[in-house]
């Protein structure tokens, strides 16, 4: 399997399903890959798939960059723990046996993962609440979609999420379902805060440090309900938890924050708009992800038991 | 239907059982006809029949241990008297017990006050009873008329020295008088109680009795004392005003622990959810996200099963289970529907209207619904009753003089004539405006008190001022038409059913005329306006005239 | 873990054994009227009557075990849910006996080495390698341990070991607060708290037989409860003042420290704790004095404040203690409230003095997940 087989492999799944989420994409792909693989050793065999997750994160397929990361590494600490040292350096056919048999299980319980964020969040949205709501998140939109079916009733602001203006997306989304939705101008964040009850954001990435990487414009919001005192829930599923430290928006990965194309032609980066922002731990009020409610500070923790 | 349960305490001590009358039926008429399919005592209130309120309360004298009730049903009891009497035949009664209504709603801790009681009898064995009252003064939301006592107290040990209903008198020289005080229906009674009621056949209700007791007090020495509620809630679910406002109370959380969210609430799960300002929502009560069908309640108290459809206003109001109203049905204030009636589309009850889905026993001819009133497509009927207005709100201004003067009975009497212009003057232009605006006859009462607390007049003066400014009231209108209305006022609301109201009324009106106050013309365009009216009492006076 | 509610079949979740029910039934009548004075009595009866109920009840298997107690722990919890205490209880004790099976499950399986049993009720030791594994676990598609049929005739034994170590740690959890009072409270410092606990007077008193330091009581209107506790500690010869809670700011300008009890801990490290609370720790705030809140460990609740009108977060007494229900006719028109408890942020905690030594807000997470087992919070 070429560059452009495995790129057109993920491109394929996010056109079937789009609700499918791109780090999800992402690992699917790679099993794929794992299955049509013809690497002969095991070192071999990691080389390809390493290079597979290269040219996944590089294509500039989706936005989201930061999830297909967070995604691969996840993959790559998969096979990692995969690697039973009794049969692996033996026998690569039963390993890669074993991988793909894993890799059907866990793409099934990814399935669910929404699911359980969503029952974990709704009853933070009381009755008659106001929400804001901060660029297209399919978590959310899950979120909200099951409060709606639960007859709660509640209206939700959408921030127009310049420059791909993907809140008009979400708008639609949520008026489709008879959710009250509105849709603002980026720039109202401030004007809009003191009507609403919390903010609700989905992530791309969740940071080791408990703060998250999420579509520009995520940590003006945040700093902004922070000054009016309004809570802030993050709902993300436990694969975009990614290994990462960064102290300041500088310290985001470039390829998270401008698309691949951009870095590749070499243009002056001081010039090009960022696609996400940081948003630090101390701005967040609570974490909802499949493995429960968490605190900020609690995420290192979980993150810790993965990769210790 | 005479009920009675009794429930057991037991163990309280080893030889010292404690036993409870709860009286189940209350021997009156006054949610009828909603209590002809349905004891009062199982009427809910917020959701709960009314006799679980007392059962519950049972509970807490003896926490681990559980009550055992028995059952005695009587068939021929009319009264409490009656009641008490035949547990006497029974002698079920071996100790002191507490005789408790079974519309009853409390949450007090009886345990100290049964103790003191103890401790008094021991001290004198004509202690015959401990009643317990609960702080209400006048004017007070709970409290009601017909309910109005009056007692004297010996403030050094709270005996009760004497207990009058003002309807019936109107002079007290007593010191001690205490008129802040409501019954609650709860008293610690000695086992020699239902032996009085045996012996004196006469004693029909617990007030003769305590009437009674007070008057031989000096021949028997038997004694009452009393004992007066200051943190706690306790009061009886009387008639419908008492229902709305012990609703409200539980409501407003005076109950505590006794609320829809607390104790009280189903063994299995506590089902109801309290949110801001009082508002109680059941777990499975979902909200529609755009409900304007134009419904209004106010004030309404709607039972289970009722079918409401678009549109329909309903102001201060008991509906029971299964009614149906349809279509912009307007259900007008004190409105009482009984069970499975249907009123059809864009009727209005008029306000006080009781419907019953039964025809009138006596009556054997009407077997049609009455469709005038709950219309064409309807099912019910107007329930007749004897004039009975005790437990309606005040409207009478006569009536509303005759509870003014007893209002105030310790005032001093000191009189100043200025005071006395400037209050007539006050009253009269508040009448006036009340006429004009129309207001509630509550409001305005309210206002003639306040006044009368402002220029500091003597209860005696009230009376008299305030007929004065009644008489006086046309004086200062203006228009002949206003005069006209004020007469059609005044005998339609004084003298549909008191034919010495009428003569009285007569004599005014002539007094009116011979004094210029009312012009020929008026007395003749007013009689000329009624002339269509069917109402015989207004014929009558309008012949004498 | 969240495939099991679907699988889950009915069992018949009914007490058999006739004493066992009475118990049950009288501790929910006594928390629905309240007969139950302090969350220590609380969380001793819950204890003792879910340990009668193990070693009582005969049962098949663990699972049923599990699903008795946890209907039965429903029952209780919705009897009062604003006494958080209840369910913390009785989560506790299914972790335990979750912990045992697993154990059990472990030294079966690795007879050859050595045993890994872990005491269970101690919180702070090493958790089990199972519990850490969530996100791995996921990664993994691996298995939930399966307990369902494991009979309970072995287990009954460590079980109920466990459980009576449980309230042990009840008992002696306000002497091991009290015990690090020196390490807190420092000579001739000037030390604020509000209302009554008998863990924090426990802690006053411990401090006073070393140091000499002053008290400032708040009252706590309309209860009152401040006043009961200024004179309890004025008796015991420490220097006690006691202001009206409208002075609590004024006040806090000269105060070091501010010590408080609670009524709960939350899952976000915030607290519930008597009305007025939150006032006093934005005052603290302002003048940023340290605020120390004394809990013992069973207050810490698994529970998330979702919003302030949270059902059952707060109580509402009878408003006769604001205004006395003979004033009359201002009733019918003023709406009057009586609430018991206010919640305080966890920002605005400095540290909370546990029974196993001082933590900070953000610790409380980790806490909770020593002493819980996340499969049983969603009951």
């Amino acid at each position: 399997m070429n560059e452009t087989d495995t790129l057109e492999y993920f491109e394929t799944i996010l056109k079937n399903d789009p609700e499918k989420s791109e780090a999800v994409a992402a690992i699917e792909t790679l099993f794929h890959y794992i299955k049509l693989d013809d690497a002969e050793t095991l070192h071999g065999f990691m080389e390809n798939i390493q290079k597979a997750s290269k040219w996944l994160e590089e294509s500039d397929l989706s936005g989201a960059v930061t999830s297909i990361s967070s995604g691969c590494q996840l993959f790559l600490r998969f096979i990692t723990l995969a690697k039973d040292p009794e049969n692996m350096e033996s026998d690569i056919q039963k390993c890669k046996g074993i991988l793909v048999k894993r890799g059907h299980d866990f793409l099934d319980k990814v399935k669910t993962l929404r699911k359980k964020i969503s029952k974990l969040a709704n009853p933070f949205i009381t009755d008659g609440s106001t929400i804001l709501v901060h660029s297209h998140s399919r978590v959310v939109l899950q979120v909200l979609k099951q409060a709606m079916q639960d007859k709660k009733r509640f209206t939700v602001y959408v921030t127009e999420s310049n420059p791909d203006k993907s809140g008009h997306k979400m708008v639609n989304k949520l008026t489709d379902v008879g959710i009250p939705a509105i849709l603002v101008l980026d720039s109202a964040m401030g004007y809009i805060m003191e009507k609403i009850d919390f903010v609700m954001v989905g992530a791309e990435g969740v940071m080791e440090s408990g703060g998250i990487v999420n579509k520009i414009g995520t940590f003006t919001m945040a700093v902004c309900a922070k000054y009016l005192n309004k809570p802030v829930y993050v709902l993300a599923e436990s694969f975009k938890f990614a290994r990462l430290f960064p102290l300041s928006q500088e310290d985001v990965p470039n390829k998270f924050k401008y698309k691949a194309s951009k870095l590749n032609d070499k243009v002056d980066l001081t010039k090009e708009h960022p696609n996400v922002d940081y948003t630090p731990p101390s701005l967040l009020t609570l974490l909802f992800t499949d493995l429960g409610i968490l605190t900020p500070s609690a995420v290192s923790d979980e993150l810790i038991k993965l990769y210790l | 239907m005479a009920g009675i349960k009794k429930p057991k305490g037991e163990e309280f001590k080893k030889e010292d059982i404690l036993q409870a009358v709860v009286i189940a039926d209350s021997f009156d008429k006054k949610f009828i006809p909603v209590t002809n399919l349905k004891p009062r005592a199982l009427l809910p209130l917020a959701n709960i029949p009314l006799l679980e309120y007392t059962l519950k309360k049972a509970n807490w004298l003896a926490p681990s241990s559980p009550v055992s009730i028995t059952t005695v049903v009587s068939e021929d009891c009319l009264s409490v008297g009656d009641a008490l009497r035949d547990i006497s035949a029974k002698s079920l009664i071996s100790n002191d017990f507490i005789l408790v209504n079974g519309d009853t709603v409390a949450n007090v801790k009886l345990k100290p006050i049964i103790e003191e009681h103890k401790a008094r009898r021991l001290k004198d064995k004509q202690v015959m009873m401990t009643m317990l009252f609960k702080k209400a003064p006048p004017l007070h939301m709970i409290r009601q008329q017909q309910d109005d006592i009056i007692l004297a107290v010996k403030s050094a040990d709270s005996r009760l020295l004497r207990y009058d209903k003002p309807g019936n008198k109107k002079k007290f020289k007593l010191p001690l008088l205490r008129y802040d005080l409501m019954d609650t229906g709860i008293s610690i009674c000695s086992p020699h109680i239902p032996e009085l009621f045996t012996d004196n056949f006469d004693y029909q209700t617990k007030d003769d009795f305590v009437k009674g007791i007070l008057i031989n007090e000096e021949i028997m020495s038997n004694k009452m004392y009393i004992h007066v509620l200051d943190n706690e809630y306790a009061a009886r679910v009387s008639n419908i005003s008492m229902y709305h406002a012990i609703s409200k109370d539980i409501l407003a959380r005076w109950v505590f622990p006794i609320v829809p969210d607390g104790s009280i609430a189903d063994v299995n799960s506590c089902r109801y959810s309290y949110g801001r300002h009082n508002i109680y929502l059941h777990k499975t009560v979902t909200l529609a996200r755009y409900s304007c069908n134009n419904v209004k309640l106010d004030g309404a108290y709607i039972w289970d099963n009722v079918h409401i459809d678009n549109g329909c206003q309903l102001t201060f109001c008991l509906v029971d289970d299964d009614v149906h109203l349809m279509n912009n049905v307007k259900v007008q204030r004190r409105c009482v529907i009984a069970a499975k009636v249907v009123v059809g589309e864009n009727q209005t009850l008029s306000p006080g209207c009781r419907l019953t889905a039964q025809p009138p026993s006596d009556d054997k001819i009407n077997t049609t619904p009455d469709t005038d009133v709950v219309g064409e497509d309807g099912h019910g009927w107007v329930y007749l009753r004897h004039i009975d207005r005790d437990d309606e709100d005040v409207y009478d201004l006569e009536e509303e003089m005759c509870r003014m003067k007893i209002d105030s009975d310790e005032e001093d009497d000191d009189k100043e004539t200025d005071s006395e212009m400037m209050f007539l003057e006050e009253v009269i232009s508040t009448l006036q405006k009340a006429v004009m605006v129309k207001t509630d006859w509550d409001n305005v009462v309210l206002e003639v008190n306040s006044v009368k607390h402002a220029y500091g007049i003597q209860i005696k003066e009230v009376n008299q001022l305030l007929t004065k400014a009644v008489i006086s009231l046309p004086l200062k209108s203006e228009s002949s038409q206003e005069s006209v209305d004020y007469l059609k006022q005044l005998t339609s609301e004084c003298c549909k059913d008191n034919s010495a109201m009428q003569k009285v009324v007569v004599k005014v009106i002539h007094q009116l005329y011979e004094d210029d106050i009312l012009s020929e013309d008026v007395i003749l365009s007013w009689h000329g306006a009624q002339l269509d009216d069917e109402e015989v009492d207004a014929i009558n006076i309008r012949k004498r005239v | 873990m969240w495939l099991r509610n679907g699988q889950m079949e009915t069992i018949d979740i009914q007490i058999k054994d006739p004493i066992v029910r009475n118990k049950v039934d009288g501790l929910i009548e006594d928390l629905k009227h309240g007969n139950i004075l302090g969350s220590y009595q609380l969380a001793k009866n819950t204890v003792e009557v879910l340990l009668h109920m193990i070693s009582k009840e005969e049962l098949a298997n663990v699972k049923k075990l599990i699903s008795v107690i946890r209907e039965q722990g429903q029952r209780l919890m919705s009897a009062q849910p604003s006494e958080t205490v209840v369910g913390n209880m009785v989560y506790r004790v299914l972790k335990i006996i979750r912990d045992e099976c697993r154990a059990i499950d472990e030294t079966a399986e690795e007879q050859s080495q050595e045993s890994i049993q872990k005491s269970s009720t101690a919180p702070g030791d090493d958790v089990s390698n199972k519990d850490i594994l969530s996100l791995k676990k996921l990664l993994l598609a691996e298995g939930d341990v399966d307990i369902s049929d494991k009979s309970i005739s072995s287990l009954k034994a460590p079980i109920i070991d466990a459980v009576n170590e449980l309230l042990v740690e009840l008992d002696t959890s306000q002497e091991n607060i009290s015990a690090q009072a020196l390490e807190h409270i420092h000579s001739n410092e000037v030390i604020m708290t509000a209302g009554q606990s008998h863990t924090v007077e426990a802690f006053f008193k411990k401090a006073a037989k070393k140091r000499t330091f002053k008290v400032i009581v708040v009252e706590c209107a309309p209860f009152y409860q401040g006043q009961k506790m200024a004179t309890n500690l004025a008796s015991a010869g420490i220097n006690t003042t006691l202001i009206t809670d409208s002075a609590v700011f004024a006040m806090m300008a000269r105060v070091n420290k501010v010590i408080i009890g609670t009524h709960t801990v939350m899952a976000n490290g915030g607290l519930k704790a008597i009305n007025g609370c939150h006032a006093i720790a934005l005052a603290a705030k302002y003048h940023s004095v340290p605020l120390v809140v004394c809990a013992p460990m069973y207050k810490l609740s698994p529970k998330y404040l979702c919003s302030c009108d949270q059902v059952a977060f707060n109580k509402f007494a009878s408003p006769e203690d604001v205004m006395s229900f003979s004033e009359g006719e201002i009733l019918s028109k003023a709406q009057i409230y009586n609430p018991i408890f206010d919640y305080v942020p966890p920002e605005l905690v400095t540290l909370y003095i546990f029974n196993i030594g001082g933590n900070a807000p953000s610790y409380v997470y980790r806490l909770l997940s020593e002493l819980y087992d996340t499969e049983d919070q969603e009951l």
